[in-house]
């Protein structure tokens, strides 16, 4: 072997693993800055913000970014000070001269993620779950209940401003928050029923998360559908609200068989009722193709392929904050390309059954 | 004076009743060409040997004795390899293989005893011996956790082999596996990366260890040999990672406790279980998936099961040509009571592959708007089962006798057929010819063996091991050509093996002298095979070792490299009119330990192989599949030196190698016995494996493979045929090309840069379940596989005509895989 080759060799391990070159690839910080935020008025007294997310305390969310193509490095987001602090000097709450109430605030959860699975709606997105306790006159805080956020913001088209989106959702959502604290305040001052869209009242605390499996079965005029899809779903804290999934397909009609892999997968729900959900599904597939009449017709290689999309809309039985059974009625329409087909509509009739854990 | 006579007739019926027992239940002395009396002077003998080796340390008084299991606190899974010090005395033990441990020459007072191992907190036991040696209960080691960091636990791992004194010892960790990018989790292809062993070629998980034919490695899995541990799909071997628990490979020098191989053996461990609670992995990708659950049984008993299942989804679903495989493993472990111990261990796995051309050729040969491919077809289908059952019975007879029983069953079955299909015009007389050529090739086999070991420390300077140990085998091979059948050949050998070795310790020697004794039903003679391992401790923490040894095998596998493109099966053969294989080992080296947790080997051996076979390549493909006996005998050697340097360094892992090595053959039918280097002879090795791991979430890892080339038949000229057709009544002729020499050639250097990263998912579907799940941990892997492509590592050259060759090679492309990991 040529000297100046085992040279190349030992230049390239040499460079994949020189300290301070490799610590590129180990872990990035992104620092939230809370400083800037327009601080919103609150009458309430807000006695302490308590954080039991059971994380570090400056630690907001884990971004994954990719460097030199294929190298998977972790971003750590963190905030400037505690979470818990920062909250408390964000908000612009009153004094004990002008103030209504003591509020407490035990913080359960709080999650700021990108969601970029998404093709129609890539956003940032904030999750967030808040215990209340009223501070009565003799100091010992009760539950009133808790507040429920989810905010999301649309990405840019061009370039990532994972800072600058995170720092607007969550000025966005201290906004939010500092409105329903001061409705809140309000409400319990003048013991009306509290209402807002983001409150939870008494103790009830469902899972931070769900996992919602469904097979949409459809029958149309191109053979048969079955999408198995998987959303994985912070609770619903508003009416309307989109979700990403992510699903495979199988088609089966009399000439072939597909199987399909969702590239995008997006949701967008519409609650109806405390039980009923309206769901549009839009799906951008690509896949395989096997052909049954191999032995009777040459098919050309790029048959082999089929891309796909397809969006559908259903009524969906889906009870609010409860493990379920789920099933639901709708129409499907579909668009795939296939080399010898050409490019095909069809329409379906599409039967949804699931299991919301 | 009566009483004796009649005593002695008591004993005479007994005994030739005894005899009359075995003759009738054990097949191999029915046929005994040995008459009873030599076969009990060589037994009297072995037992002479025995008391001589025995006996002298132990005159030098009664001494007191400790012993027990060690065992892993979060897990409840036995140790091996555990220190274990008397303090304040210069006595010492270490775990063996089921997690057992004796320390003796105490006399009556109090001691305490450390138990030390790498990752794990020291544990101090007080003891208090008054009269007799003392069985301790399970000492449970806790794991050390510090938090953000993980302790790598890879220089010290644990060992079947006794690292005191065997010499051509070499192990690899689960992790270490895991961490090489190059071998995708795969026993097999890790093996590759350790010194003195090469594989066969890229596309095949057959190896050769020190110059040996790949036939020559014995596999043993949990004590079990396995015939042909491959799978076909994918050149990977047949263990799950998940479920292994130790791996070891002795690659020479080995004791008399195995015998039946030449060269090397492997020998796997499972896990026993969790018994603390449920444990859980679950790896999928796009090629596979691989699971394992472990968990409590009851108070005193664990069970593990796990699973692989590879598939081919593309090919399946476009083709409608399945490929995959599946094995599973389970195991289940009985405490039942504080002496004796019961596993029942199961294994199996399966390969189903049907290629098929004519498929294939139906999508492209539209594309290329071509019908040439239109009666033309090419079948593959290969069927292949594997299947070991074994139960252990461990028994404490006394503190310092241990006694290991075990039954067990290996079974092997392949199908392998291949079919050409093809019908063409002649163009001269406008008629339809047809070629049809179909071979079916069914092998089976069976081993039923029984085996017992019984250790017993007489005193601390000795460790006697005696074992005996029977297998009852069933080998059939069955041809057809073109639908008929050509006739099954069996042959159902037994093997009758009994062997002694006594390690004794003098100050900073060690010695440890074996004999195994074997008796094969097609041999007439006991074999004896000696063997002598020897250490020396030096100061500045040098070990001298040496390591000398006979091996016979008896069941022996043909190279049939030469006949196809890339072996996939050792051909088992049970020699019958043939004498053994042989060959002798010798073996001188050093250890040193380097910084603190790194160890810095150098080997020398020589290897003389006195009797080796290769197939008659003249004979009929029947014949040759037919357990022929016209085998042709020949010898060889090989020599060589190897220096490896393993251990850990701040998050550093891994090891680097260097061998120099040669080997070669010589059969009186090739090239007139002139000598020629052996097809798989590698001059020079470098192997490099480094895995740095960043962050508990984070590792990266290299590995680095730079090798001579093998030796190949480059052929030199043309010889032309000419025959003539009557029908036609015309001259036809076809030409081969030939080679005077053997080996004439070597390809050039194959070079290999693999590297993997795993890390924590943090977002995507597998951290979302993971989350979801409430798991531990959720990893991806991801492996960039070949990264020098752009270098060619030929696998052998494609005569071009005008003396000009083509080298083909295995590594175009680069490979890229990724795989995900959950742990609950």
């Amino acid at each position: 072997m040529k000297t100046q080759n085992l040279k190349r060799i030992f230049l390239f391990i040499s460079f994949l693993y020189l300290p301070a070159h490799s610590q590129n690839f180990v872990q990035d910080t992104l620092e939230i800055s809370f400083d800037n935020l327009s601080h919103a008025p609150c009458a309430a007294i807000l006695d302490t913000v308590i954080d039991k997310r059971g994380t570090q305390p400056r630690f907001l969310a884990w971004d994954e970014k990719t460097k030199y193509l294929f190298v998977p490095v972790d971003l750590l987001i963190l905030s400037k000070k505690p979470l818990a602090a920062e909250i408390q000097q964000a908000l612009n709450c009153g004094t004990e001269k002008t103030a209504a109430c003591t509020l407490e605030l035990i913080l359960d959860e709080f999650e700021l993620s990108k969601r970029n699975n998404s093709m129609l709606y890539p956003h940032y997105r904030l999750n967030a779950a808040i215990q209340v306790l009223h501070k009565k006159k003799d100091g010992k805080p009760v539950s009133i209940g808790r507040l429920l956020y989810e905010s999301t913001i649309r990405q840019p088209f061009f370039g990532d401003k994972l800072k600058r989106g995170f720092e607007t959702l969550v000025h966005k959502w201290i906004v939010h928050l500092a409105e329903d604290l001061d409705s809140l305040s309000q409400n319990l001052q003048t013991k009306q029923t509290i209402k807002s869209a983001n409150f939870r009242s008494g103790n009830y605390f469902s899972d931070p998360q769900n996992m919602i499996s469904t097979l949409d079965i459809q029958r149309g005029s191109g053979g048969w559908l079955w999408d198995a899809e998987i959303i994985f779903s912070p609770r619903e804290a508003k009416r309307c609200f989109y979700r990403d999934g992510y699903n495979i397909r199988y088609r089966r009609n009399k000439t072939y068989e597909s199987i399909e892999f969702g590239l995008s997968c997006d949701y967008l729900f519409y609650r109806l009722s405390q039980n009923l959900l309206l769901r549009t599904k839009s799906q951008l597939m690509f896949g395989l193709s096997s052909w049954k009449d191999l032995n009777e017709t040459m098919h050309d290689f790029w048959d082999a392929f089929i891309a796909d999309y397809s969006l559908s809309q259903s009524v969906i039985y889906n009870p609010l904050d409860k493990s379920a059974i789920l099933f639901g009625l709708g129409i499907s329409q579909d668009v795939f390309y296939i080399y010898s087909k050409k490019i095909n509509f069809r329409l379906y009739f599409l039967l949804n059954l699931g299991l919301k854990l | 004076m009566k009483e004796a006579k009649l005593k002695n007739g008591v004993m005479e019926r007994r005994r030739a009743g005894i005899m009359k027992w075995l003759k009738s239940n054990i097949p191999i002395l029915q046929h005994s060409s040995i008459p009873t009396a030599q076969y009990c002077n060589i037994s009297t003998a072995l037992l002479l040997i025995l008391i001589l080796l025995s006996a002298a340390p132990s005159l030098a008084g009664q001494s007191l004795g400790v012993s027990g299991y060690v065992t892993d606190k979060r897990s409840g899974e036995t140790m091996i390899g555990v220190n274990i010090a008397v303090l304040g005395q210069r006595l010492g033990a270490a775990s063996d293989r089921n997690g057992f441990f004796r320390i003796t020459g105490l006399a009556p007072g109090k001691y305490v005893l450390e138990f030390s191992y790498v990752g794990y907190i020291n544990k101090r036991v007080e003891i208090n011996l008054a009269k007799k040696s003392i069985l301790l209960k399970e000492v449970a080691l806790q794991p050390q956790i510090i938090k953000g960091k993980e302790i790598v636990v890879s220089a010290k791992r644990a060992q079947i082999a006794d690292l005191t004194v065997d010499a051509a010892h070499l192990q690899i960790s689960p992790k270490d596996i895991k961490s090489i990018p190059a071998a995708r989790s795969d026993v097999f292809r890790a093996l590759k990366y350790l010194p003195g062993i090469s594989g066969v070629d890229p596309f095949s998980p057959l190896y050769s260890t020190r110059g040996s034919d790949p036939g020559e490695n014995l596999v043993l899995l949990d004590g079990v040999t396995i015939y042909n541990p491959y799978h076909f799909v994918t050149g990977a071997g047949i263990f799950n990672l998940y479920a292994i628990k130790n791996i070891e490979m002795m690659v020479g020098g080995f004791g008399a406790q195995y015998g039946g191989r030449n060269s090397s053996v492997l020998y796997i461990s499972t896990r026993e279980g969790n018994n603390k609670k449920l444990h859980g992995e679950l790896e999928t990708s796009t090629s596979q998936t691989r699971t394992i659950m472990d968990f409590p049984l009851g108070k005193n008993a664990t069970m593990m099961v796990s699973g692989r299942f590879f598939y081919n989804l593309a090919g399946r679903f476009l083709f409608n040509m399945p490929l995959y495989f599946y094995d599973t493993n389970i195991s289940l472990n009985w405490k039942l009571n504080r002496y004796n111990r019961l596993s029942l261990r199961y294994f199996l796995s399966h390969d189903y592959m049907h290629y098929s051309f004519a498929r294939i050729s139906s999508y492209y040969a539209h594309t290329l708007n071509t019908d040439i491919f239109e009666d033309y077809d090419v079948q593959y289908k290969n069927n292949w089962y594997n299947q070991a059952a074994t139960a252990i019975l461990k028994t404490i007879i006394t503190p310092r006798i241990y006694l290991q029983t075990q039954a067990s069953g290996s079974f092997f079955r392949a199908g392998n057929l291949s079919l050409i299909d093809f019908t063409y015009s002649d163009k001269t007389t406008g008629e339809n010819s047809k070629l049809f050529y179909k071979t079916d090739i069914r092998n089976a086999i069976r081993d039923i063996s029984v085996k017992s070991v019984m250790s017993i420390k007489p005193d601390k300077a000795q460790l006697l091991k005696l074992g005996v140990e029977y297998s009852n085998y069933y080998f059939k091979n069955n041809l057809s050509i073109n639908n008929i059948n050509q006739g099954a050949a069996i042959r159902q050998p037994a093997v009758l093996a009994a062997f002694s070795e006594d390690k004794i310790t003098f100050g900073p020697f060690v010695i440890r002298p074996g004999l195994r004794f074997t008796k094969y039903s097609y041999a007439g003679d006991w074999h004896i095979e000696p063997r002598v391992n020897a250490a020396l401790r030096l100061p500045w923490d040098i070990r001298l070792k040496a390591a000398w040894g006979k091996y016979y095998q008896y069941i022996i596998s043909i190279n049939s490299q030469e006949y196809e493109m890339s072996q996939f099966l050792d051909n088992y053969y049970p020699l019958k009119n043939n004498r053994p294989s042989a060959s002798t080992h010798y073996i001188a080296g050093l250890e040193k330990t380097l910084l603190k947790q790194s160890l810095l080997s150098l080997n020398f051996y020589y290897k003389d192989i006195s009797r080796v076979y290769t197939f008659d390549s003249n004979l009929p493909v029947s014949e040759a599949i037919g357990f022929t006996d016209k085998l042709r005998a020949g010898s060889g050697k090989s020599f060589g030196m190897e220096v490896l340097w393993k251990g850990t360094w701040k998050g550093f892992s891994g090891w680097i190698s260097y061998g120099l090595s040669k080997s070669f053959r010589n059969y009186p039918h090739i090239m007139n016995g002139k000598t020629f280097y052996y097809d798989y002879d590698r001059t020079h090795a470098f192997k490099a494996l480094i895995s740095h791991q960043i962050r508990p979430y984070l590792s990266y890892s290299g590995t680095l493979q730079i090798m001579s080339g093998i030796p190949k038949t480059l052929e030199k000229s043309v010889r032309k045929y000419f025959y003539y057709d009557p029908l036609s009544a015309s001259y036809s002729g076809f030409a081969a090309w030939v080679a005077d020499t053997k080996n004439n050639a070597r390809l050039p250097l194959s070079i290999r840069l693999d590297i993997g990263i795993k890390k924590r998912i943090r977002k995507g579907f597998g951290a979302e379940l993971a989350k979801f799940m409430k798991a531990k941990d959720s990893y991806m892997n991801i492996k960039l596989g070949n990264l020098l492509f752009l270098y060619r590592n030929v696998l052998f050259y494609l005569p071009m005509g005008n003396k000009k060759y083509y080298g083909l090679a295995s590594n175009y492309f680069p490979e890229f895989s990724a795989g995900y990991t959950i742990k609950f």
